[in-house]
């Protein structure tokens, strides 16, 4: 899997995921992800558009770090997720604890409490 | 025929370290001369090696067969049988094969050397004997065949080792089996599959009657599979099976989905989370009340006949179990009509890739939920079957549970 990291307007950070997050995927960017999102304690957009399919291994990394975000109120706003991932997320319950928005606009609204 | 150098070298061999590999090991000098093979003899007993003469091939095997050696020094050269006759025939048994053979040989005998390595020889010594080189080369024989024995003991204690955890983690499966409900029969009828991806499977599912009205129905899916899976899963079901959480009543979905979350909290589970689809059918309402903790929806299909029956996922908003602490889950209601069927499942029945690198479509599983089987073939083994063909070659990638109820 591929991970990078953006800076939008505001400064609100974009962390973009790309690939299969099966197993060996999610292994693979585990460590990253971890220091990027949930370590950090500050909302954060994870774009999704090229993740093309989450196992419960994927759900278990963004639940990790939701739940260490959630208590220092910061969040993750997943944004443009494939229809497949957004069934997965939403199946798993993540939208419970968590926002999907459709495009960055909406997201970066979504993180601002806007 | 063996030249033997003078014995003045062996105060030089008897000091290099190498020498202490082979000390006390049994040797077999193989020559038709009998004073060569005397001197070799000699050097070699003062060296430390127990050393034994056969002076033909014929002799050399029968002593082969008898005792055992870890060692040939084998002459090329011999009346009757030659030493090509004698190492085709030790690597042919089985029994000899494993000893190394080194050839005696003349210096400018070099194309037969090179026969006798083709045959299987360990190495060849030239004539005459430089000490030096003849007790090197028999220690680095002795010692790749200690290496070579050391290996075999090695793979034989590990394929030992993979043989007793097979047995164990057969029986640990047979265990997660025997937990499975038996199928039931009467007013309501059940049949299930159960396909492990490995051989210790994450799912488990089950139904019990909780009282003369109420029939408690759950399938649950721990986050990945193998023995870490399947403890978590039969330690979760286990609790289902005993109705042993405390304060609630599992007559109620969300009650048991709510306990369930407390008590496997993935902080405490070795990082581990579940899914769980758990319902409760009424007989008397014909009604199921069911909760759900991130597990695909159990889907009903219901109506006053067969001929009028909907499909209606029984979906209901609710996290994965164990993953946040005080989540709230809500039960929702369904009303089973005269005519009705109950399908329980995990990802892995929809969830398929081809080799293709192709998913299978929800949509299309749906329908085979409810499409007629081919005559001849029950319900449950055309879906599985449908799967099959979909996937193709090779074993479910995640464990394939699927449960059907006829209410």
């Amino acid at each position: 899997m591929e991970l990078t990291v953006d800076t939008l307007e505001g400064g609100i950070k974009c962390v973009r995921l790309a690939g299969r997050m099966d197993l060996k995927g999610t292994q693979s960017i585990e460590a990253r992800f971890n220091a990027e999102t949930g370590a950090l304690k500050q909302s954060v957009i994870v774009e999704m558009a090229g993740v093309g399919f989450i196992a419960s291994i994927g759900i278990r990394l963004l639940l990790a770090n939701i739940k260490q975000l959630n208590p220092a109120g910061a969040k993750i706003v997943f944004c443009r997720p494939q229809k497949m991932v957004e069934d997965v997320l939403r199946l798993s319950g993540l939208d419970s604890v968590a926002e999907i928005a459709a495009d960055e606009a909406e997201a970066v609204k979504l993180l601002k409490g806007v | 025929m063996s030249e033997v150098a003078p014995s003045s070298g062996l105060k030089a061999v008897s000091t290099t370290p190498a020498r202490l590999a082979g000390t006390g090991a049994r040797l077999l000098v193989v020559d038709d001369d009998c004073m060569n093979s005397a001197l070799l003899s000699e050097r070699l007993h003062l060296e430390g090696y127990v050393v034994e003469v056969a002076n033909d091939g014929q002799t050399a095997l029968d002593k082969l067969g008898a005792e055992t050696f870890e060692l040939v020094l084998l002459d090329i050269v011999m009346p009757d049988m030659d030493g090509y006759d004698v190492l085709k025939k030790i690597k042919a048994d089985p029994k000899l094969q494993d000893i190394p053979v080194i050839m005696i040989s003349g210096l400018d005998d070099l194309n037969s050397v090179a026969r006798c390595i083709e045959i299987g020889a360990d190495d060849y010594l030239p004539k005459p004997y430089k000490p030096v080189l003849l007790q090197a080369r028999i220690n680095a024989c002795l010692e790749k065949k200690q290496l070579r024995e050391q290996e075999q003991k090695m793979y034989r204690a590990l394929v030992e080792s993979q043989k007793h955890l097979a047995a164990e983690l057969n029986e640990a499966a047979e265990y997660v089996i025997s937990l499975l409900p038996p199928p039931m029969t009467g007013e309501v009828t059940t049949e299930w599959c159960f396909i492990p991806s490995t051989q210790l499977g994450g799912d488990s599912f089950g139904y019990h009657w909780l009282d003369e009205e109420n029939l408690a129905i759950y399938l649950l899916d721990v986050c990945g599979h193998g023995v870490g899976a399947a403890l978590l899963s039969i330690s979760a079901m286990n609790v289902l099976r005993a109705q042993s959480l405390a304060n609630t009543d599992f007559r109620d979905p969300a009650q048991v989905l709510m306990g369930l979350n407390e008590a496997f909290q993935m902080d405490r589970q070795n990082n581990m989370y579940f899914t769980i689809w758990y319902g409760v059918f009424n007989k008397k309402k014909r009604e199921i009340s069911y909760a759900r903790g991130g597990h695909p929806p159990a889907v009903l299909v219901t109506g006053e006949t067969k001929e009028t029956s909907e499909r209606i996922e029984l979906k209901s908003p609710g996290l994965v179990v164990g993953t946040m602490a005080g989540v709230i889950y809500r039960s929702k209601r369904q009303a089973v009509g005269k005519y009705a069927e109950l399908f329980l499942f995990s990802d892995g029945v929809y969830e398929l890739t081809n080799s293709e690198e192709r998913m299978w479509d929800y949509q299309k599983f749906l329908e085979t939920l409810t499409a007629e089987p081919p005559e001849g073939q029950k319900r449950l083994d055309h879906i599985v079957a449908s799967a099959k063909a979909f996937r193709g070659s090779g074993n479910f990638e995640d464990d394939y549970s699927f449960l059907r109820i006829v209410l």
